[in-house]
């Protein structure tokens, strides 16, 4: 079976760490960089085949600037993105992908805390649907 | 009548009218109680000369209209000239008011002197006077009233015709022209007429002080209150903002460790690990709830939704059942046809889930719930009740105040961080709605939110 990377983007190693144990855990090979930039470089190296990406890093939306970074990018523009969102940014956004499509540049939000099924749920979706 | 309410004081101006656009606004409101008495005194001349045949009707109207005529004056010199000084706006209602008391005793003069009781009109303007100035502007103006009457009196007194110095012709009412002057008389008013108007003075400008004092006092506590809050906010965004972070990460990494681990993991650290997910779960919770709370303002992109009422309350109840153990028998009572109102959803939506699934909370297993939606008027009515274990009449308001639950809550449950009934308090404050408890210990309770069909 072909080995799929995985590339998460989040300035909290911790958390990066606890993704790449539950994502190693199920077979997957993993990459993190700790900014969208440093992701969006790595990204054009090892063309991953998904990307994890959390929202709020050096500032509020540094998530989502990336998001569109990648979506402008030929090579990259066809990843599945998987967002990382916070507790307490629901109120009052709404971050369902299919009512904001054309808005967000992402395929999946997921909420933190992560529930390690649920996030191997929804990375396995993601890949299958980009098969 | 709202034409002739006394005008609030405006803005940081208090309540000492020490601005020039309040003494302005003031100053307008006066004019409109000119034209009031401009009016009255017109019909109440009219219908007196029928009663009263001895009585100089023409002179009468010839003062309605002099101070008609200066009101308009007035009114447009207010409308050429912009707000000025201070002192040039106090200046122009100092006219006024000795522009209205000489005209008062001109008509005064004509319709009986000190015959006529309406010499009390005089108390009028010293009151009038007394919401405007200070004490001792105040005693000016009845010492300059006082200074009038008395002058009128004495000026058109039969005593000193003897002395050649009959200045004013007397208009009698009901006294005998030929014998009119009974000294006594005129004493007796004249002195009941000086101590009345000073006690008028003191009483009216002394309660307005009192009444400015406590304004300014109420005003200010309620400053330093909106500071207080302020602060809390900020500290509560400081907190949920450092809080966050850390136990988003503790959550996801005993999470992670129970879920690749649990088979080889010994029991009892199992359940230690376990433990603490469900308390950080906890404080996931306050966070979430905090956070709202600090929702200081509403994003400018929201805009109320037509939505239907029924249809919300319908879906929120059934999330908030599914997945409860307790066996909860939840009762709706809502219009046939659902009920649209435009509101903002997720607010309405988060009072509505805090209120049901604290009344599932707090239920009793096999309990009861009903939730209920009335239309009264341009309004509805949401009612939540319970039976469960009710809230004591004195924890019944401290239950919206932040971190507050009350001791039957805690000892009946672990589940809560004391912030839901305060969200659902604001909430509905925000939703321009009111709402109500009633409730008995052991009994149960019931919440009721009063929405408008359309916030405004």
């Amino acid at each position: 079976m072909n080995q799929h990377t995985i590339l998460i983007i989040d300035d909290d190693i911790d958390l990066v760490e606890i993704i790449r144990v539950n994502l190693e855990a199920a077979g997957y090979k993993v990459a993190d960089a700790q900014s969208g930039n440093g992701g969006f470089n790595l990204a054009k190296e090892i063309n991953p085949d998904l990307i994890i990406l959390d929202v709020m890093m050096g500032t509020i939306d540094e998530g989502f600037q990336t998001a569109y970074k990648f979506r402008q990018e030929p090579e990259l523009k066809d990843i599945p993105i998987i967002m990382l969102t916070a507790v307490t940014q629901q109120t009052g956004y709404s971050f369902d992908p299919g009512a904001d499509q054309s808005f967000l540049p992402v395929d999946e939000f997921i909420e933190k805390p992560i529930n390690p099924q649920k996030l191997l749920d929804v990375v396995r979706k993601n890949l299958v649907s980009n098969a | 009548m709202r034409f002739l309410d006394i005008p609030e004081p405006i803005d940081e101006d208090i309540s000492r009218f020490s601005t020039p656009e309040s003494v302005r606004q003031r100053s307008l409101w006066f004019i409109r109680l000119r034209w009031m008495a401009v009016v009255t005194a017109f019909f109440s001349a009219t219908i007196a000369k029928l009663v009263i045949l001895e009585f100089d009707l023409l002179s009468i109207y010839l003062s309605i209209g002099i101070l008609a005529l200066v009101n308009l004056v007035y009114l447009l010199y207010y409308g050429r000239n912009l707000v000025g000084s201070i002192q040039r706006e106090s200046f122009i209602v100092k006219i006024q008011m000795f522009t209205d008391l000489l005209l008062l005793t001109v008509m005064i003069h004509y319709s009986g002197g000190i015959e006529n009781p309406q010499i009390f009109l005089y108390f009028f303007h010293v009151i009038i006077a007394s919401l405007m100035f200070k004490g001792r502007q105040v005693y000016l103006i009845a010492g300059f009233a006082i200074l009038l009457f008395t002058g009128e009196v004495i000026l058109s007194s039969e005593a000193l015709v003897y002395g050649r110095l009959k200045i004013l012709e007397n208009h009698y009412l009901f006294r005998d022209p030929a014998e009119p002057f009974v000294w006594q008389y005129v004493l007796f008013v004249l002195a009941s007429f000086w101590f009345a108007i000073l006690v008028v003075a003191f009483v009216a400008s002394s309660m307005m002080e009192r009444y400015r004092r406590v304004r300014d006092k109420l005003v200010h506590k309620q400053l330093q209150l909106i500071d207080t809050d302020k602060e809390k906010m900020q500290f509560f965004r400081f907190v949920t903002h450092e809080l966050k972070s850390p136990i988003v990460t503790i959550q996801s990494a005993i999470d992670t460790v129970l879920s690749l681990t649990h088979d080889c993991m010994d029991e009892r650290c199992r359940e230690l690990l376990v433990r603490s997910r469900d308390r950080s779960q906890q404080l996931i919770d306050m966070v979430k709830d905090l956070s709202e709370i600090t929702q200081g303002t509403m994003p400018k992109s929201m805009e109320p939704q037509k939505i239907n009422i029924a249809e919300m309350i319908q879906m929120v109840a059934s999330a908030e059942l599914s997945g409860n153990p307790k066996n909860i028998d939840l009762q709706l009572d809502l219009p046939s046809g659902g009920f649209e109102s435009e509101t903002y959803p997720n607010l309405l939506e988060k009072v509505l889930i805090n209120l049901v699934s604290n009344a599932i909370r707090y239920s009793h297993d096999n309990g009861q719930v009903r939730v209920s939606l009335k239309i009264h008027g341009a309004s509805y009515i949401i009612t939540v009740a319970d039976q469960g274990i009710g809230i004591r009449i004195e924890d019944q308001q401290k239950i919206f105040s932040e971190f507050y639950r009350s001791p039957e809550a805690k000892q009946f449950t672990k589940i809560g961080t004391g912030l839901g009934m305060s969200i659902v308090q604001r909430f509905v404050k925000k939703l321009n709605g009111e709402i109500t408890v009633d409730s008995e210990i052991n009994k149960g309770s019931t919440f009721k939110v009063e929405l408008p069909a359309h916030v405004g």
